[in-house]
């Protein structure tokens, strides 16, 4: 799936460097996410050059962290932390195959954590407010107005 | 008519569509709307292929769909029997070789992409407004998923922009669904483009439509 409310979702391995130390999950998590944000910036620069300098910045912004801080939490209450490591775990594997082209292709790269349902966590990523926050970070970086009015 | 609505299909009481006795019902708003829909859907579309319409409906839409783009072959779908029904008895007043039987599809419910072809064309009209956020989510995401490489993703209806109505009557509107079902009302235009831009389609400029309505596209790239 996508789940995650994850750009086209989890992947892009050009941007993740091999941890110095030892990480938690969520650091992980975000490692990943911030690689996959670059590689969905690419993909749209491609497809738009307009945006070029316009996108949301790959790396997480505290709105951004809440969220996705919210989704996580959900995810692990919901089944617990090693099934979502092991997503995490994932997501990083899947990085070093992954191009700009694969994050618009609509494919799911990475599923859900086992034991967690589309249905549940689709409702995990809407009360986390991923989507908005998506959103307002679109908007506030003009990448919006230029996909609305190019 | 009164029906019973379907787990995740949205409250109908806002589209009335009697059966005139053949089994063909009818909603004022789709006949009024159709046409423009339509051409501004013709001017898009693919030249052929596959096409999906969501809730579907009264099949008032689908019929003037297929006849206004002849090289796509369309599939009606609704969750509701009696849509489905009257969808089938407008096919049968209307023939036309490039609309296939309605088929049962809950478009908000999760997964249900996975289990249809991809399509070159997915279209519904006024449905996100009639369901609550976490539905018009799951419903634009398997919408999305749903639209094949290259392909189009088309969605009608009333939204605000800037998380603002455009009218007094929209304004009305808006607040009596909210108030009838939470989480319902009119979404905002880039709250639905951001959704369709996290499942990896480009969208285009939206297209003003009649009465305050708009006409989101979204493509998902080629390769």
């Amino acid at each position: 799936m996508r789940p995650l409310g994850l750009p086209a979702s989890v992947a892009a391995g050009l941007l993740v460097a091999a941890p110095l130390h030892a990480q938690s999950d969520f650091e992980r998590f975000e490692v990943v996410t911030e690689a996959m944000n670059a590689l969905m910036n690419q993909a749209f620069i491609q497809v738009a050059p307009d945006l070029e300098g316009r996108m949301p910045a790959p790396e997480w912004d505290e709105p951004l962290r809440a969220a996705y801080r919210c989704m996580y939490d959900g995810f692990v209450d919901e089944v617990g932390e090693a099934p979502v490591g092991d997503m995490i775990t994932a997501m990083e594997n899947s990085l070093p195959d992954l191009t700009p082209q694969d994050m618009l292709g609509g494919e799911n790269p990475v599923d859900n954590p086992e034991g967690l349902s589309d249905e549940r966590a689709l409702e995990i990523v809407s009360d986390c407010q991923v989507m908005e926050v998506f959103e307002q970070r679109m908007v506030e970086s003009g990448a919006m107005e230029i996909l609305t009015q190019q | 008519m009164t029906q019973s609505t379907p787990p995740g299909s949205p409250d109908r009481r806002y589209a009335v569509a009697p059966d005139d006795g053949d089994g063909r019902m009818s909603a004022p708003a789709a006949l009024r709307n159709r046409d423009e829909i339509a051409a501004a859907l013709a001017q898009i579309a693919p030249n052929s292929g596959r096409a999906l319409e969501i809730a579907a409906g009264t099949g008032e839409h689908v019929i003037r769909f297929a006849a206004s783009m002849p090289g796509l072959n369309w599939q009606p779908s609704d969750p509701a029997d009696d849509r489905r029904a009257s969808i089938k008895a407008w096919i049968a007043a209307e023939p036309a070789s490039n609309i296939d039987a309605p088929i049962d599809l809950d478009a908000c419910a999760p997964g249900w992409a996975a289990e249809h072809a991809p399509f070159d064309l997915v279209f519904f009209a006024n449905l996100l407004h009639l369901i609550p956020v976490e539905q018009a989510e799951t419903c634009l995401a398997e919408a999305a998923k749903a639209t094949a490489r290259g392909g189009i993703l088309a969605i009608y209806g009333p939204f605000l922009r800037d998380g603002q109505t455009t009218s007094d009557g929209d304004a009305a509107f808006h607040a009596r669904l909210s108030a009838d079902m939470p989480g319902a009302g009119y979404k905002d235009r880039d709250w639905v483009l951001a959704q369709l831009i996290q499942a990896g389609l480009i969208p285009e400029p939206p297209r003003d439509m009649a009465a305050n309505n708009l006409l989101l596209t979204a493509r998902r790239a080629m390769s």
